[in-house]
């Protein structure tokens, strides 16, 4: 089948479904979770369970229209040349329809159900990611993850102002891990998908400055990202069970991270283990770090 | 267009719209939830 003939197709629902990165999403789903029942107010479950589902939503229409934009990149790159745009499964229209629709939604039932605070960090967050992170610094600069990175930051500020209706150090804290955390798990996947990079011309840390650079700031940037971590027991915002937890899952992220650091690529096969271990082990500390703060606020 | 095509175009027509319905009817019933809470909790107004 020619791409004219699938895109004049309607696209099926489950492309749709695609388009909003759904296990992206099981991330800010659980943050912005973790970030709502870490707050010291109780939300009724109903009220709770309206502004995750926003959280989701904002999340999937902000996927959508990185998707509509970035549909000339994924076409070039292995790993997302099967989604449904550059597949040729969906018309760009469609998707940015959709995107937009999406937020809308999101938004405006946000504002109705739940309250003004956490309509407005989710509108912020869309359009960071929509605006600062894919239109402006994607294809500009090797620095476009960290600074991006705040649009993934904040669904545990969106989870917490959702029950408060307002913002405090706490969720401050649980942004400025997310944030720092960020560098260190998508240069650990820049270091192994470099090719597919290099080929889309994303100017990637490792593309741009080479993979030394490279896992240096993946050192680098653990350290502060261990700092935040860890910052919430001392202050006395979470207990020791967090405390604990926190400080053996930074340890093992902080000696995979020096592993990487340290090492050199092999000129020819190199199998990036250490990177890939290190990028499936920062997915698991993050989700385990929220559900320690969720644990220790809950159970202790 | 050929007759497979619009067979498909017919399914995939079908299959939204079976999807679009059910999203619906969890709107309504999420927003009669939502309602009924805020009232319960003083936000009625």
């Amino acid at each position: 089948m020619t791409t004219a003939t699938a895109t004049a197709l309607p696209a099926d629902w489950r492309d749709f479904l695609a388009l909003t990165k759904p296990r992206v999403m099981t991330l800010v789903v659980f943050t912005g979770l973790c970030g709502m029942l870490a707050a010291p107010v109780p939300i009724h479950p109903v009220l709770g369970f309206t502004a995750i589902l926003c959280i989701a939503l904002g999340a999937g229409a902000a996927g959508a229209l990185n998707q509509w934009y970035e549909s000339d990149i994924d076409a070039r790159m292995k790993r997302t040349a099967k989604r449904p745009l550059p597949a040729g499964r969906m018309d760009r229209q469609s998707a940015l329809h959709f995107g937009v629709g999406l937020s809308c939604f999101s938004l405006v039932l946000m504002y109705f159900a739940i309250n003004l605070a956490a309509t407005l960090i989710l509108a912020v967050s869309i359009l960071f990611y929509v605006l600062v992170y894919t239109v402006w610094l994607k294809r500009r600069t090797p620095q476009n993850i960290v600074i991006g990175g705040a649009a993934g930051a904040f669904p545990p500020m969106i989870g917490w102002a959702a029950a408060t209706g307002d913002v405090t150090l706490m969720p401050v804290l649980l942004f400025a891990i997310i944030f720092l955390w960020t560098p260190p798990h998508f240069w650990a996947l820049a270091l192994f998908v470099k090719t597919d990079y290099e080929a889309a011309g994303v100017p990637m840390l490792p593309v741009v400055s080479g993979e030394r650079t490279t896992r240096i700031q993946i050192g680098l940037y653990t350290i502060p990202m261990i700092v935040a971590a860890a910052l919430p027991w001392p202050l006395g915002l979470a207990g020791p069970i967090y405390g604990v937890v926190a400080a053996a899952l930074s340890g093992i992220f902080l000696a995979m991270a020096v592993v990487v650091a340290i090492r050199r690529t092999e000129p020819e096969g190199d199998a990036m283990v250490p990177e890939k271990r290190l990028f499936k082990y920062s997915i698991l500390y993050l989700f385990l770090v929220f559900g320690a703060l969720v644990v220790d606020r809950w159970f202790a | 267009m050929t007759d497979d095509n619009l067979d498909l175009i017919r399914t995939r027509q079908r299959s939204r719209a079976r999807v679009m319905a059910v999203l619906l009817g969890a709107f309504v019933v999420l927003i009669f939830a939502i309602s009924i809470v805020k009232i319960k909790l003083g936000y009625g107004g």
